[in-house]
């Protein structure tokens, strides 16, 4: 085998931190599988790595990690071909390994390279306590189990890799984010300055070029809060902290909380007088948040002078989060694109509304990490109902907390 | 003579940003009527309070050298400036990470933007509560 070869492996094998894989119940299965298919005792998956070989899974003899000088698939590594040993008291290569001389023995092996990400890592073999010959059915059918366990390893490390991704675009976007905001904090501040210090001596134009550079910067800070918020909700790196909370108590909450700012736009907000004892398994923050979201959308798309109406109640072993507006309803072709991020149905909504288009996308994702469903729905009589099902909490249904 | 409340007065802004020094400096002293000292590190800061206290701290969070949480709590574990009430600044607005801070020990945690029209309102307001919460 060349270096290069050699380092090949070694660089898939760091990559993806196989030397320090862990065994597993679907790599012993393989093994089992590939001692069946060949009528062999013994079967083990193995890697191996700069000074030692790894076994990943083993059937009926697991030689842990190991010496090179010991390992036989270390010799399997050097070839895409089978590595087939008749007798391994005779083979140079072989002979004088640990598991040879000593327990448990091995007298034939065949072993097929192990193909992962474009290099041999390590290899499955069988291998058996007398002398055999393997025959070429034999080497072919090892060779098609060997492509399977590569094809598992490779599926795993998909899985890591995934996953460490997932990990370092979060890192990524809170940096991102605190990167901004420090530029950030220099604009909001110097306009805000500007027109509130008493001697500015602004003029009325001024003023108001000064209020769209402060409008803009105060939605770019929004957008800012709101990517990092959907970004960290949706990689999970957002901790939720779950407590028992009663969904009911917390919605006439958030409807003191909220009324001010429905007021403001013209509107009231109603809150339904709910049942008693609504418990889930929620963090208060969280659900505190989705209340305010979908407050909010509804004050402005309500028609002006009327009712928000706010409600929390249980159906079939979930409880039910509704907030219903009295405003134009969800046009047709809008509603397959209402949950996507910066989804607005009229671009002018930015302007006249102020949002940033990821309110219900942040919704959404918080109502899913609750074990939740979000969705809408046509209200009769007009203007549309956005409802948040939530699972009930188990202790819901302890006698002292029946409702 | 009716009871006084004592006022806030005197805050020590420690920020490595010069920008975002001046500002908070500006927005605090010119609207806000306190009295400003100003810090770029966090060696510097501890020179100050160690001459004299203020009778707030804020500090921003993300230091090069000794960072916001380190210098809380050299100031809580030093006596003359245990009881200091010390509020953060920073850019770290998510809410574990303003928990985070909140269990350090410190009064209150300001997001960066901040508003410069009401930051020593806000100011006021955290050292009021802690007050009233200490005496």
């Amino acid at each position: 085998m060349t270096q290069a070869q050699d380092a090949t492996r070694l660089d898939v094998i760091a990559r993806y931190g196989l030397d320090r894989a862990e065994r597993g119940d679907a790599y012993d299965t393989q093994a089992r599988l590939a001692a069946d298919v060949l009528g062999a005792p013994i079967a083990f998956l193995t890697v191996v790595a700069e000074d030692e070989q790894r076994v990943l899974g083993a059937h009926e003899f697991d030689a842990g990690p190991c010496h090179l000088n010991d390992s036989i698939c270390a010799h399997t590594i050097r070839s895409d071909d089978v590595t087939a040993i008749e007798d391994a008291r005779t083979d140079e290569r072989v002979l004088r390994s640990s598991f040879v001389t000593g327990h448990p023995r091995i007298r034939a092996y065949a072993g097929a390279p192990l193909l992962v990400s474009g290099a041999r890592i390590g290899a499955l073999a069988v291998c058996d306590l007398k002398p055999r010959k393997f025959s070429g059915e034999d080497c072919r059918r090892l060779k098609l189990l060997s492509a399977a366990a590569a094809d598992l390893i490779e599926a795993r490390i998909g899985v890591a890799v995934a996953k460490e991704a997932d990990r370092l675009k979060g890192e990524f976007v809170s940096t991102v984010s605190h990167e901004l905001r420090t530029p950030l904090t220099s604009i909001v501040g110097a306009i805000g300055l500007i027109s509130h210090l008493p001697d500015s001596g602004l003029t009325t134009r001024a003023l108001r070029l000064i209020g769209i550079a402060s409008q803009n910067a105060e939605r770019l800070t929004r957008l800012i809060d709101d990517l990092l918020d959907i970004d960290q909700l949706q990689s999970g790196l957002a901790p939720v902290r779950p407590e028992t909370i009663d969904l009911g108590q917390l919605v006439a909450v958030a409807a003191d909380q909220n009324r001010p700012y429905v007021e403001r736009l013209g509107k009231t907000l109603e809150l339904v007088s709910p049942p008693a004892s609504l418990l889930i398994e929620a963090d208060r923050h969280r659900i505190l948040q989705v209340i305010s979201n979908l407050v909010s959308n509804a004050g402005k798309f309500s028609r002006p002078g009327t009712a928000v109406t706010l409600a929390a109640e249980r159906t079939d072993g979930l409880v039910r989060l509704s907030v219903a507006d009295r405003g134009p309803g969800i046009p047709d072709t809008f509603r397959g694109r209402i949950f996507d991020r910066f989804s607005q149905y009229d671009s002018s909504d930015t302007r006249r509304h102020g949002g940033t288009g990821l309110g219900l996308s942040i919704t959404k994702a918080i109502v899913e990490r609750h074990g939740g469903h979000l969705d809408f729905a046509p209200r009769p009589g007009g203007g549309t109902i956005f409802f948040a099902d939530f699972p009930l909490s188990p202790k819901a249904d302890h006698p002292r907390n029946r409702g | 003579v009716p009871h006084q409340h004592p006022q806030l007065r005197t805050v020590l802004l420690v920020e490595d940003n010069p920008d975002i020094r001046d500002l908070v400096e500006i927005s605090l002293a010119e609207l806000g009527g306190l009295v400003v000292v100003t810090a770029s590190s966090g060696r510097e800061a501890l020179d100050v309070v160690a001459h004299e206290l203020p009778d707030l701290v804020l500090l921003d969070y993300m230091l090069p050298g000794l960072d916001g949480s380190q210098i809380l709590r050299i100031l809580q574990n030093t006596a003359a400036t245990a009881q200091l009430p010390v509020a953060f600044l920073t850019a770290k607005t998510q809410p574990h990470e303003v928990a985070e801070m909140m269990s350090l020990g410190a009064i209150g945690v300001i997001a960066k933007p901040f508003s410069p029209i009401t930051l020593a309102e806000q100011l006021r307001t955290l050292w009021r509560t802690h007050h009233d919460r200490t005496r």
